[in-house]
């Protein structure tokens, strides 16, 4: 008996353990196509997103009854993102910023798009440049959905304590960066509150330092015959460096807290603790500003990088879809429908025009801000971007003029990342910039050389 | 007739031999066996076997020999890193290894509030990560709104700038996780005090043994095995240090609190470089496995002494 006992015991275990495993790319049940379509809100969390979801997928099913769509909450992550894929349990369409494009496609986790592209008419109707994020070797890996430039966000209440604001209320955009540093160090000595909000953890200082360095002319790495090179241990990265350095021992206008990551970063321009912080205008600026932190949307200002000795620059960024390396060609056939059917695809029917106006609606509904116009759209200007920004101009909640800088982007280079190891220059750079703010004794080319050798040693020497 | 039932019973498997009550008890240990080769084992041989061979995300590619041990040891920063792992094992005896004893050794001692006080010791242990990490940003922050600089403030001294100071990034980061998990030790030293017979406490009092008297010729030979077989398992603990830094510093300023650990994470999970992750595991695994070798030496001769 107690053997017996034992026995079942162990088998009860063993199957518990087992349960659950499985695979979240299912092909077909009962003649359907199958798609986990990632970034579904959690219900228990955001019961009035998971509902918006929830519509979208009923009217996606109905439109198209062959094809099952299942909400996957799954959002990239850099933690789980490996541990996923090694498991085949990621959705089969979900969304990747443009930082982890390379990575990911170079560990071969996605699908070559480039048949579907074609035949749903991206290619034709999208940006060049934006396209060209997303191709390697002549074939399209994922399907860019929305881009921006990163430029600067201004908090207006901060401003105006320190009676920075100009007679109308509006912000004054420093347009060099010795005049960003004489006005942030302004700032931080009449209110207290930091004048610039420099991050410096977590890739994010890097990310954010790379444009103040292209503006003052330097650059990163160039191919050498077959070999990259790292290229600034020089004067024009040591200038713009020093400006960093600058910020802290010559204006004042940093924050005591050296650790500063993309979160804090945000979180202290919500909460009136930084006036002046590089950011992108879009929904990663909105939930954390006015979602979590109740932010006046009409605080909000955003304008340009200034500009450097070498112009004025702001690095391409966005977020793509991407779907799954194991998916069937019915699936990304039924991926690219989806994406037309939620208004992500090139087209603009009336169908889609509703969709998009009820996406708009739905924003509304949970207070997310929505923008005047379309800033920096996918596709090349016409009839699907001029049908959103008629949209947009309806319901638009946010005072345009606060955004004008920002949308004049007349004169600016818009740049897209560097093309190899960005990640690790990133951390490299997060830790030139912890040294020049947390030491006044630091020696900017003494840690630029350092910085590059690294670089070349651990990183470029190392790509085949 | 015992001795005969049982050996009637047995199974031999080479030199291997079953009893049917061996049998039941291999039977329920079965799942976790499996779990245990399934979770455990078969990661750990295919982590070695991979680390040989060039990854792609979780995909092996072609068999490239030591080069991944070639780039993990060629980085510039690993022998930094490799001494602030060192450093963190230091601090975490400095700071770290006397204080749950010291409080074992209260909670033994008082006879009023045992439990409330037995709740209080372990309560970091219970309170939210999000708290806890609230309550040491704003313990460390580097100016006079910072909860240490008002106390520096209060005695007249200037605000020091704490985890940014890079001599005390690492010493700093070891008293929060002190803090953090001296609760659990706290309560299994006490649970090794409970142990020890109360008539030895009581006779050497009537042999008018004071305080330390008592602690040193009895409580102290009696809490040593356990003493020694912790400091073991608290540097294999400390050894593989990546959380703390991550989250309070991300390993900065400058490298300076950078562990093993974290630069671990950040081949396979920033840059995507598991080959590279594996290898650095690996070579972090032969060390700690001499000091496993180590600690199974130390505790058989525990054993054989007690």
């Amino acid at each position: 008996m107690k053997r017996k006992l034992s026995f079942v015991l162990a088998m009860v275990i063993l199957a518990l353990c087992f349960t659950g495993c499985g695979s979240n790319n299912d092909v077909a049940e009962n003649g359907e196509t199958v798609i986990y379509v990632g970034g579904c809100p959690v219900k228990e969390q955001a019961p009035e997103l998971w509902e918006q979801f929830e519509a979208q997928r009923l009217g996606f099913m109905e439109k198209y009854p062959e094809i099952k769509v299942i909400g996957d909450e799954y959002n990239y992550s850099m933690d789980t993102y490996l541990s996923k894929a090694a498991a085949n349990q990621l959705p089969t369409i979900y969304y990747l910023p443009f930082t982890e494009v390379d990575k990911v496609m170079e560990a071969g986790y996605v699908a070559d798009v480039t048949e579907y592209m074609e035949k749903y008419g991206y290619m034709e109707s999208m940006r060049s440049d934006v396209l060209e994020k997303a191709t390697r070797d002549g074939k399209v890996w994922m399907v860019p959905i929305k881009t921006y430039y990163l430029g600067m966000t201004a908090n207006k209440e901060v401003l105006a304590q320190a009676g920075m604001l100009d007679e109308d209320g509006y912000v004054v955009w420093p347009k060099t960066f010795d005049e960003l540093g004489q006005m942030a160090g302004e700032i931080k000595a009449k209110t207290g509150i930091p004048g610039f909000v420099m991050p410096t953890m977590k890739n994010v200082g890097g990310w954010h330092f790379m444009n103040i360095a292209w503006s003052y002319g330097a650059t990163f790495m160039e191919k050498q015959g077959e070999q990259w090179v790292a290229t600034f241990n020089s004067p024009e990265c040591a200038e713009a460096l020093q400006f960093v350095k600058d910020l802290q021992w010559k204006y004042n206008a940093l924050s005591d807290n050296l650790f500063i990551d993309f979160a804090e970063g945000r979180k202290m321009i919500a909460t009136n603790q930084g006036a002046f912080h590089f950011a992108v205008l879009d929904d990663n600026l909105f939930k954390p500003l006015v979602m979590q932190n109740g932010m006046d949307r009409n605080s909000i200002a955003m304008g340009k990088i200034p500009a450097g000795p070498e112009g004025q620059y702001g690095l391409l960024g966005g977020s793509m879809m991407a779907i799954s390396s194991t998916a069937t060609p019915a699936q990304i056939d039924a991926c690219f429908k989806w994406l037309d059917y939620v208004g992500n695809g090139p087209k603009m029917s009336d169908e889609e025009k509703q969709v998009y106006e009820q996406s708009i609606l739905d924003r509304l509904e949970i207070g997310m801000p929505v923008l005047p116009k379309n800033c920096f759209n996918v596709w090349k200007s016409g009839e699907k971007v001029e049908a959103q920004d008629a949209i947009l101009a309806k319901y638009t909640d946010m005072d345009e003029r606060n955004l004008e800088d920002y949308y004049d982007t007349e004169g600016m280079i818009i740049k897209a990342e560097e093309p190899i190891c960005c990640q690790e220059l990133y951390i490299i750079l997060d830790s030139c910039i912890q040294e020049v703010i947390s030491n006044k004794d630091a020696d900017v080319n003494a840690l630029l050389a350092k910085a590059a050798n690294d670089f070349q040693v651990n990183y470029l020497d190392n790509v085949k | 007739m015992q001795k005969s039932v049982i050996r009637r019973k047995k199974l031999s498997i080479g030199s291997f031999k079953l009893t049917k009550t061996d049998v039941s008890g291999w039977l329920l240990m079965l799942p976790f066996v499996i779990l245990l080769i399934y979770l455990y084992i078969l990661p750990t041989i295919r982590g070695v076997l991979w680390s040989f061979f060039e990854m792609k995300g979780y995909n092996v590619g072609e068999f490239i020999g030591l080069e991944n041990y070639r780039i993990v040891l060629q980085d510039t920063s690993f022998l930094v890193t490799l001494k602030n792992t060192i450093l963190y094992v230091f601090w975490s005896f400095v700071i770290g290894y006397l204080p749950p004893i010291i409080l074992a050794v209260m909670l033994n001692e008082i006879s009023v509030g045992k439990s409330f006080f037995r709740f209080t010791v372990y309560f970091p242990k219970m309170a939210p990560a999000i708290a806890i990490s609230m309550l040491w940003y704003y313990l460390f922050y580097p100016n006079e709104s910072g909860l240490l600089n008002m106390v520096l403030g209060f005695f007249g001294m200037e605000p020091s700038k704490w985890l940014q100071n890079s001599s005390m990034t690492i010493a700093l980061i070891q008293v929060s996780e002190t803090w953090r998990g001296m609760g659990a030790m706290t309560l299994l030293y006490f649970s090794t005090l409970q142990g020890i017979n109360r008539d030895l406490y009581e006779a050497s009092m009537l042999d008018g043994a004071g305080l330390w008297h008592r602690f040193k010729s009895i409580t102290l030979p009696h809490l040593f095995p356990f003493m020694l077989i912790n400091a073991v398992r608290q540097v294999i603990e400390v050894f593989q240090i990546m959380e703390q830094p991550f989250a309070m510093t991300g390993g900065g300023p400058n490298g300076a609190s950078m562990s093993l650990g974290l630069a671990g994470y950040r081949y396979a999970f920033q840059f995507f470089k598991v080959g590279n992750a594996l290898a650095l595991n690996v070579i972090q695994f032969v060390m700690l496995m001499g000091l496993t070798i180590i600690y199974f030496k130390v505790k058989s001769k525990i054993d054989d002494d007690v």
